[in-house]
């Protein structure tokens, strides 16, 4: 007689997502970073930041650091700021 | 570790062998378990706990983080038939993943960091007698089937649909044993304080899981049953203020389990919970000195104690309690012996794991509120 297991495994979930068209020149352009804040890249990150800003002449820059390292940036106000203020954002992946 | 894809895995139904033996076996190399044996997830079992809860298997109870899989009640079924869930267990699991669900909670960070930080389940109310869960000896340890397999249900749940595997999303470098299983019930009737979730915002009569996402317990001996509330807060205080631990460098919340020798005899003593979380916001504290030594917060995070505490001046005193409400105040234990045996159970800091409370919801009004 044979055994029937029930998968544990679920679907993952797929949300809806449009790809922004991408800037193809960053001279002139309003450049923002995210920073999580931690402590493992600071100084990768001040100096990916003026480095960029050195290279690709923006017309401004927006340095927004989030407030919890390990949480998703607030969508009212970090995302917010960065969305009026910027044209293109730098975000790091992993600590 | 050599995982199957998950993305592949969840395309199965069913999988379907020959023999029990056999069935083990495929169960570890589709590995659907994180290496503990576990229940055959036959359909009649799992269609036991549908049929007690009475609810549409393909309701969505929520999505888990960080492989954001779909938890519809049918695959919590599943998770808790291979746990050793008997259904009457199954509300306390639904609400506690509601629980975790709560932005409070960050289940995605505390799924991904490398901190140890597990979520602890801590149940109370009218619930603990009536499932069985156990709050005395051995509480966090072996020996009950409730707190073994609610806790279990939980761990394959964020294993098996929130994709927490080790070495894959879950980046622990150490994690610590409660990730196989980590549920305790609280004490009703050695605790001189009512319950936890009465502080919380719940009625007494309800039952109520809270879940907190945090370290190993570590145990603490405080002579409480010789020694005055004086000296008992001191050792409390010592033992949960160290340099190492995340609550004490990034704050967020944290758990104090009191042996019920303990609580009783603090309240003898006219201490009210209030009272003795006072007493250690006072006492555990540590020096800037000692606290610069470690680093791995910065000075310029937002969550380092230079933002309560002068780091220039190496005796002021770092709080480890930021706000009163950070820590969680727990009766469980047996009575033991005079050394009143108590334990701290440190935070992930302030970065998430928060602790989190939810009534349970059982089907049909079975076990309503207590009269």
């Amino acid at each position: 007689m044979s055994i029937r297991m029930m998968n544990p495994v679920a679907r993952t979930h797929i949300e809806a997502f449009h790809r922004p068209v991408r800037i193809e020149e960053l001279h002139g352009r309003r450049l923002g970073f995210l920073f999580n804040g931690h402590v493992s890249a600071v100084k990768f990150w001040k100096q990916l930041e003026d480095l960029s800003a050195e290279l690709y002449h923006p017309l401004s820059v927006t340095s927004v650091r989030k407030e919890n390292t390990f949480a998703p940036a607030a969508a009212e106000s970090e995302i917010a700021e960065l969305k009026t203020r910027t044209d293109l954002v730098v975000i790091g992946v992993g600590a | 570790m050599g995982y199957l894809p998950l993305e592949e895995l969840a395309k199965l139904d069913t999988v379907e062998v020959g023999d029990y033996e056999t069935a083990v076996e495929e169960i570890y190399r589709l590995g659907w378990t994180d290496g503990l044996p576990v229940i055959l997830p036959t359909p009649r079992f799992v269609q036991r706990i549908l049929d007690y809860l009475g609810r549409d298997p393909q309701q969505v109870i929520g999505i888990i983080p960080p492989y954001q899989g779909v938890a519809t009640v049918e695959k919590i079924a599943v998770n808790c038939v291979m746990a050793g869930c008997l259904p009457e267990y199954v509300p306390v699991v639904l609400a506690a993943l509601q629980a975790m669900l709560k932005d409070r909670f960050n289940l995605n960070g505390v799924q991904s960091t490398t901190h140890c930080a597990a979520p602890l389940l801590i149940v109370s109310g009218p619930a603990v007698e009536r499932l069985g869960f156990n709050s005395r000896d051995n509480v966090f340890a072996g020996g009950c089937r409730a707190n073994a397999a609610v806790g279990r249900a939980i761990r394959l749940i964020l294993w098996n649909i929130g994709g927490g595997r080790a070495g894959e999303l879950d980046k622990a470098v150490l994690g610590h044993p409660g990730k196989w299983s980590h549920c305790i019930a609280e004490e009703k009737e050695w605790n001189p304080w009512g319950p936890l979730h009465t502080y919380r915002g719940f009625d007494a009569g309800d039952s109520c899981v809270t879940v907190f996402a945090g370290e190993a317990p570590h145990h603490i001996m405080t002579g409480g049953g010789y020694s005055s509330p004086d000296k008992i807060l001191t050792v409390l205080a010592d033992s949960m203020a160290t340099a190492g631990n995340s609550t004490m460098q990034a704050g967020g919340d944290m758990v104090l389990v009191i042996g019920p020798l303990v609580a009783r005899h603090l309240a003898e003593k006219g201490y009210s919970k209030s009272d003795v979380r006072d007493a250690l916001i006072e006492r555990a504290r540590k020096p800037a000195g000692l606290m610069k030594a470690n680093e791995y917060l910065g000075e310029s995070h937002p969550f380092h104690f230079s933002r309560f505490t002068d780091p220039k001046d190496d005796a002021a005193l770092v709080p480890l309690i930021r706000q009163p409400e950070n820590l969680l105040i727990v009766v469980a234990g047996g009575w033991g012996s005079g050394s009143g045996i108590c334990a701290f159970i440190p935070g992930w800091g302030q970065h998430g794991g928060f602790a989190a409370t939810e009534k349970i919801i059982f089907p049909n009004g079975d076990h309503e509120k207590e009269a």
